[in-house]
């Protein structure tokens, strides 16, 4: 409430942050981390063999060349594009995350100019000799280590608090109970990835039979050590969620339109943890042809499988952004009795400022942007409307004063008495397709037909 | 700016600290955006020039060569420049970039399809000229309009007084004139830097690419001090003395490089050109940080004064947040008497007839719920679709266990039952044969013979129940027939008699019964 209004329509604020940043967790762990550490093993165990050389380095050039460029440009765009979406789309919540982490967030920042410095020197003196490329390849991925402990530290906050709330101690918040898990799954599936990155990048060299076979194996028996481990990890994860958030991982990937199947979900993923130890299955014993079979898919259920996680990991936490502190939609736990008091309105700077408020409904869209318009759209994705639908005014107001207790991922209405009732007036008549909205990005609506 | 505003947790860092941090990170940063941007500039331009003898390689791909370092170090070293000015100027920097949401957003595409498009263009082989030409020039674009938006907020941040006016899509003349001249003084920048860079990297006595290059240079300087000119002109505020004073080192620097460069047989050592350009990047970005900070400073003072005052009116509501924070954390929505306590009791109370804190809120009451007699596919689609009408909602976000384990708890604890009891009373013949004619001419209006809601009454909000699939215990029906339904087209039926009364329970059950039967 502190800065104008602004929705991204019809996708919703979320999707957008979401989009970016499931692209981003994608290459800066699978391809970054994963498929990194994949070229530098393979140079390290091509090391051995001499026939086969040749094709070995071919291959190396390759995948280094897409690893940098992917990295490079991919990567470090979408890296900046979560302080782009974040700034733009949810700015209280960025800037108090920024206070209370600067010190991490800046360090993983150095870590990060080094870690493409380093990137550029290792590919630009491919040519040297391997033991420096060996040492080039440790160092850039001890960066990439400590960059993904910086950033973990943080997101894992964001589930669990720890003892922060109560405390508010820098060391509490960061060194959280699902800190270590969840870096240890965020790392095994990194390489897990990066290993099916490394066979797509072998298979076109498959006509030097002997190659193939060893490099195919070679990653196949990564692939087949990680996948354990990563389920351990990921059982070690969600063993380190409080129940009271834990509840809604069905729900969050299957919304309302599958939630009463949640059998789709285990399956799916028990299909795609099965297919993805088939192609290791299937590297491990020199079976090029079935491995080509499967690859794509495997490769289409691990960038699903990210998408899922930070899904997860993102609604469960439900009602909190900073947990104990701040809600979803960058209210104050602390402030609502405030707000309840003295509305939400009138200690906004911002509202009625955007173009005119003169329509009978402008207080309650204002309303609507500040509560709800962090998780809920008009007329798009997790549409009010849609969930309004069929309530009466009366029973919208209620539904309105209990958000939390209905559903208890939502975060409480903020605003006094008053105001709630403007809300449920307002979302009733849009629900009732009695006001339409001039301005879906600021929140404002049409002027009231009579 | 009087509201309450600003994030109420301190920054952990002394704001002098962070300005210098900001000063240096946001140099490096720069440079390297000028680079980048003079780079693709001298990349693009050169496309159509052929090969001249001698040359190892074209000159747009040599100049291109070095993009992909260029690039990566700009947009890394971007983003530490950020952090600070997050930190340092929250409040302005966040409500510039709220007022342009969509053009800070679109960066991350610009960003992408300029990258793209430009190593495209740098890995290109030979053929299909024109392609990569037109793959050239729309990467530069993009990657020109980059520096657009980021002037754009920028400018805006620095001036609070036309933020309500900007956000209302109306950019002020002054500002918009302003914005312009800050954007082209960054890409005449692009092309002094730039062109310098590459002049300094020429290791072999080119003297074609030299002249062609320090003609790029002093055309920039050129262009850089008629910008300058109108840029100083257009600042919102004079500059102070100290500023003067950076803006004239600049100029003399631009014009001793000028000068040099502009002799027959100029040679200009890396030393000499690497200092002279310091003295005009140096400068100028200190006199834009002044400038900005003339501004800010007021503004994060104010912030921060209003941020501490908001934290001392929250502070008593502290404690007991962190402790509804711990009761919501740890509640498991497996046990199906959490999911009723949070998300039924405010409706139908403790006990589950209805009266619960909110009941009085409502026109249509809570339903008793121990009165209920409905299967549990009934109960599961009652909770899955809610009613319309009422304020009963759709609690689809439990899975089928869930909701499962919460209709075991309706039927054991609250009472409500999937059979109905038995019939407590007699009912006599004539009563029946009253009760069926009284349904016909009365009830049927709504409630079809079969039980269903009549043609008509589908359309009411809320529609009456499905006899057949839902009813309530005979207490409860025959208050209902006696009272009538509040918030519904149920009107009270107390003239009939009551022996009429008991004889419609007994219909409507009669109704639900050989239905659940079936």
């Amino acid at each position: 409430m502190d800065f104008p209004l602004y929705q991204a329509p019809y996708a919703g604020n979320g999707m957008i942050i979401g989009l970016n940043a499931v692209v981003h967790v994608f290459i800066s762990h699978g391809i970054a981390i994963g498929a990194f550490a994949m070229l530098a093993l393979a140079d390290y165990a091509a090391a051995g063999s001499t026939e086969t050389a040749e094709t070995w380095d071919r291959f190396l050039r390759r995948f280094l060349k897409f690893t940098t460029v992917t990295v490079s440009v991919a990567g470090a765009v979408t890296g900046a594009g979560i302080w782009f979406t974040t700034n733009a789309l949810a700015p209280r919540g960025i800037a108090s995350m920024l206070r209370l982490f600067f010190w991490p967030w800046f360090l993983e920042w150095i870590v990060f100019v080094l870690e493409v410095i380093v990137l550029l020197v290792y590919y630009f003196q491919w040519n040297a000799s391997r033991r420096r490329r060996a040492r080039l390849a440790g160092f850039y991925l001890f960066l990439a280590f400590c960059s993904a402990f910086l950033i973990t530290g943080i997101i894992s906050f964001m589930l669990t608090a720890g003892a922060w709330p109560a405390g508010r101690r820098f060391a509490e918040a960061f060194f959280n109970p699902s800190f270590v898990p969840q870096l240890a799954t965020r790392l095994l599936f990194a390489l897990a990835i990066g290993a099916l990155l490394a066979i797509a990048f072998a298979l076109p060299f498959r006509s030097d039979a002997r190659f193939a076979s060893e490099a195919l194996r070679l990653f196949g028996i990564v692939l087949l050590f990680i996948l354990p481990l990563l389920g351990i990890a990921l059982l070690a994860y969600l063993n380190a969620v409080p129940p009271g958030f834990l509840t809604w991982t069905k729900f969050s990937v299957l919304t309302s339109h599958l939630s009463q199947h949640a059998w789709i979900l285990v399956g799916a993923n028990l299909a795609g943890a099965a297919l993805t130890a088939a192609v290791g299955l299937a590297a491990f014993r020199g079976r090029v042809r079935r491995t080509a079979g499967l690859l794509p898919a495997a490769l289409v259920f691990s960038f699903l499988f990210v998408t899922e996680f930070e899904r997860v990991r993102e609604f469960i936490r439900g009602p909190y952004l900073m947990p104990g502190y701040m809600f979803a939609n960058t209210m104050l736990l602390s402030e609502l009795p405030y707000l309840a008091g003295h509305g939400a309105l009138p200690t906004s700077y911002w509202y009625g400022k955007a173009r005119s408020g003169d329509s009978a409904y402008a207080a309650g869209a204002y309303l609507f942007g500040v509560n709800c318009s962090a998780c809920h759209t008009i007329g798009g994705i997790n549409d009010i409307r849609e969930r309004a639908a069929g309530r009466s005014e009366d029973g919208l107001y209620v539904i309105l004063t209990h958000t939390h207790d209905t559903a208890s991922f939502m975060p409480p209405f903020a605003g006094s008495e008053r105001e709630s009732r403007i809300l449920a007036r307002f979302l009733y008549q849009l629900a009732s397709d009695k006001v339409r909205m001039r301005s879906h990005s600021r929140l404002v609506p049409e002027e009231a037909s009579k | 700016m009087n509201a309450v505003t600003d994030v109420l947790i301190g920054a952990p860092m002394w704001p002098g600290v962070a300005r210098g941090l900001l000063f240096l990170v946001f140099a490096i940063h720069f440079l390297f955006v000028l680079f980048t941007l003079g780079t693709a500039m001298l990349g693009v331009f050169y496309f159509r020039r052929p090969r001249a003898e001698g040359d190892a390689m074209p000159w747009d791909k040599e100049f291109l060569k070095s993009f992909f370092v260029h690039k990566s170090l700009a947009i890394v070293l971007g983003v530490g420049a950020i952090l600070l000015m997050m930190l340092l100027n929250t409040v302005p920097f966040f409500t510039a970039v709220r007022i342009f949401p969509r053009a800070w957003m679109m960066l991350v595409v610009l960003l992408l399809a300029s990258l793209g498009l430009l190593e495209y263009q740098a890995e290109r082989k030979g053929e299909g000229k024109w392609r990569h030409l037109v793959a050239g020039t729309a990467g530069l674009v993009c990657l020109l309009a980059v520096p657009g938006v980021f002037a754009a907020v920028v400018a805006t941040a620095e001036n609070p007084r036309w933020w309500v006016d900007t956000l209302r899509m109306r950019m002020p003349f002054p500002l918009a004139v302003h914005w312009l001249f800050r954007f082209l003084h960054v890409l005449g920048a692009a092309a002094v830097f730039g062109a310098a860079l590459h002049y300094l990297a020429i290791s072999r006595p080119d003297l074609g690419k030299r002249m062609a290059l320090r003609n790029w240079v002093m055309a920039g300087l050129a262009f850089q001090l008629v910008v300058g000119v109108a840029l100083l002109g257009s600042l919102p505020r004079g500059p102070e003395p100290v500023m003067l004073v950076l803006i004239v080192t600049a100029v003399g620097a631009s014009v001793i490089l000028l000068w040099i460069l502009s002799r027959p047989a100029h040679r200009l050592r890396p030393l000499a050109a690497v200092m002279l350009l310091s003295l005009i990047l140096l400068p100028m970005l200190l006199t834009r940080q002044l400038l900005q900070e003339v501004v800010f400073v007021p503004v994060n003072r104010l912030a921060a004064a209003n941020a501490r005052e908001y934290a001392a009116v929250l502070s008593p509501y502290r404690t007991p947040a962190a402790g509804v924070y711990e009761i919501n954390r740890m509640l498991d929505f497996r046990r199906p008497a959490a999911i009723y306590f949070r998300s039924c009791q405010f409706c139908h109370g403790a006990v589950g007839n209805g009266a619960g804190d909110q009941a009085s809120a409502l026109a249509v009451p809570p339903e008793d719920l121990g009165a209920l007699r409905a299967d549990r596919k009934e109960i599961h689609r009652v909770l899955l679709d809610g009613v319309d009408g009422s304020a009963m909602p759709r609690f689809g976000f439990y899975t089928e266990a869930e909701i499962g384990s919460l209709i075991d708890l309706l039927y054991g604890k609250f009472g409500m039952r999937e059979k109905p009891e038995r019939f407590p009373r007699e009912i006599a013949a004539e009563d029946r044969l009253d009760a069926e004619r009284v349904f016909a001419s009365t009830c049927s209006i709504c409630h079809d013979r079969g039980g269903q809601p009549s043609p008509f009454a589908r359309g009411l909000r809320p529609a009456p129940p499905d006899f057949r699939r839902l009813s309530f215990g005979a207490q409860r029906a025959f208050d209902v027939i006696t009272n009538g339904y509040p918030g519904t087209m149920m009107r009270s039926f107390a003239a009939l008699p009551e022996t009429t009364r008991w004889a419609l329970v007994y219909t409507v059950q009669k109704i639900y019964s050989s239905d659940a039967a079936r």
